[in-house]
């Protein structure tokens, strides 16, 4: 089974050109500072970044668990009320008509005015950051479920209805499953809106998290550590979302299964 | 109209479809339409498309309520029975997230069958449609017509006397078309069922069928009602036949 084919090595070279074509960036950026003497605080070469990264890990790493609580947070509440609703939306067609445009309005508002006037409201806590990642992360999610929920072939529904199929049968064998590709689309767009948010309302005004590190490095010139925080955020957001594919292929195994038997 | 004194599964007496469209406007799709299938009989309706063939089938199955004129369940008006028939759209409709044997016991399991149960029941007949080995493959897998072999064996755990087939082969090559044909009257010989089948095309009417339906374009209603009268079982030699050139030429005159 194990045998390396064609493919397989085709695979592999395209890989190793991937990941060369990277770290040749890298090497023309530290070349290019190290050439042109460019001041740190203006571009900063990848080693000073590397440098500031190991030299602030354990502070960035304080910062970004504030961040993380209100990514996970936010998102939870939002993945459950978003569920919630789009089910309701599904079944009832008066409210689906009554929310839908509530939803599309408050995706219009930008999250920086939000944000201040969250912090108005609820203070300097965690509080006005998860409300905020609920608020970016709950459209892409509701919309998402709501439109794979109403993507089932209506031929299949009268199929199962000429099975004497009952409405919560067809929800639970058909509707729901059919509905998980879009879903899980919804979640990977709104894990990456949740880290944003986050930061972005941090940046408002907050005693500790990722955001506010940032507006008081840039506020002093360290360039490097606001790189380092950089680095962190999309660390943190691609974890999120490797995590959530994960879930996605262990939820959907048919669409592994594109390999043909015939 | 043929019927004789078999009992009749499926009996639709003067019945009109007309669909309202926005603007008031009306499509007229079935316009006095009359016909029967009995008891293990296997009749065909051949018709252009778009004549309301498919409309037929949706109101014997309950998917559309409302038209005039009379439909007939094992002698049962279609509101008032409570007989679940099998039916089959053109498309296999087979659910992409199950495999192979959860979708086939699909029907079994909206009757409140356990898994398990509806599992051994359904494998009994796993190779008489030529699925086995592939029980456990997505459908995204499978060829064709074997996705095709799939939907009719999860159409036949419906367990009803009654089938209706609305044109199962029309989205397969012609060799494939050629081998289900020869199998689906296999399957029906041996159950026994009376079948009800769709379908656009001439030859494999005659092939399949005890008796064939003609119908015209829409609004659609009966041309023509004519006997196939071939021994059964019956192979594809009858094609070639004298008799099988008279019976299509008498059907193309209609369309």
């Amino acid at each position: 089974m194990k045998k390396p084919t064609s493919t397989d090595n085709r695979r592999l070279i395209n890989r190793a050109s991937i990941s060369l074509f990277y770290v040749g960036i890298l090497l023309l950026w530290q070349f290019v500072t190290a050439i042109l003497e460019t001041p740190n605080y203006i571009l900063p070469s990848p080693y000073a970044i590397w440098l500031e990264l190991i030299d602030s890990f354990p502070l960035l790493l304080m910062h970004a668990r504030i961040t993380v609580i209100e990514v996970l947070a936010g998102f939870s509440i939002a993945l459950f009320l978003s569920v919630f609703l789009s089910i309701a939306m599904d079944r009832y067609q008066y409210i689906k008509e009554l929310l839908y445009p509530m939803m599309v309005i408050t995706q219009t508002v930008p999250i920086m005015a939000i944000a201040p006037l969250m912090m108005i409201w609820f203070g300097f806590g965690l509080t006005p950051k998860i409300i905020v990642v609920v608020l970016v992360c709950f459209f892409p999610i509701a919309v998402s479920l709501t439109e794979g929920l109403s993507s089932v072939d209506p031929e299949l529904i009268d199929l199962m209805k000429t099975m004497d199929a009952s409405e919560s049968q067809i929800f639970l064998k058909c509707k729901l499953p059919a509905s998980m590709p879009s879903f899980f689309a919804g979640l990977r767009i709104a894990a990456t809106y949740s880290v944003m948010g986050a930061v972005v309302s941090e940046w408002v005004g907050a005693q500790e998290g990722l955001g506010i590190f940032m507006t008081r490095v840039m506020k002093s010139y360290r360039t490097p550590a606001l790189f380092a925080v950089i680095i962190f955020i999309i660390a943190i957001t691609l974890i999120f979302v490797a995590v959530i594919d994960a879930i996605g292929r262990k939820a959907m195994p048919w669409t592994n299964e594109r390999r043909s038997l015939r | 109209m043929g019927c004789d004194n078999m009992a009749s599964r499926v009996v639709l007496k003067n019945v009109s479809k007309t669909y309202r469209m926005d603007q008031g406007k009306r499509l007229d799709t079935l316009d006095d339409v009359s016909l029967a299938l009995n008891d293990k009989e296997f009749v065909s309706i051949v018709g252009p498309s778009g004549c309301g063939k498919s409309t037929i089938f949706r109101l014997i199955t309950k998917i559309e309520g409302s038209f005039q004129g009379e439909i007939l369940i094992n002698d049962v008006p279609v509101k008032d029975s409570r007989e679940t028939i099998s039916y089959m759209q053109q498309k296999d409709l087979l659910m992409p997230w199950r495999k192979i044997m959860d979708n086939v016991i699909l029907p079994l399991e909206l009757k409140g069958f356990s898994r398990e149960k509806s599992q051994k029941l359904a494998s009994e007949h796993i190779d008489e449609f030529g699925l086995t080995g592939f029980e456990q493959a997505y459908p995204n897998q499978l060829s064709g017509g074997m996705r095709q072999r799939a939907a009719l064996l999860r159409t036949f755990l419906v367990d009803s006397n009654i089938m209706l087939l609305d044109e199962p082969f029309g989205a397969l090559d012609a060799m494939t078309r050629g081998g289900m044909q020869e199998w689906l009257l296999n399957i029906w010989q041996t159950y026994q069922k009376s079948v009800l089948f769709i379908t656009h095309d001439v030859d494999e009417a005659i092939f399949l069928s005890d008796r064939i339906y003609v119908l015209s374009e829409r609004p659609g209603h009966v041309l023509h009602e004519l006997k196939i009268d071939f021994d059964r079982p019956r192979n594809k030699s009858i094609m070639h036949s004298e008799k099988y050139l008279a019976y299509k030429k008498e059907i193309s005159a209609y369309c």
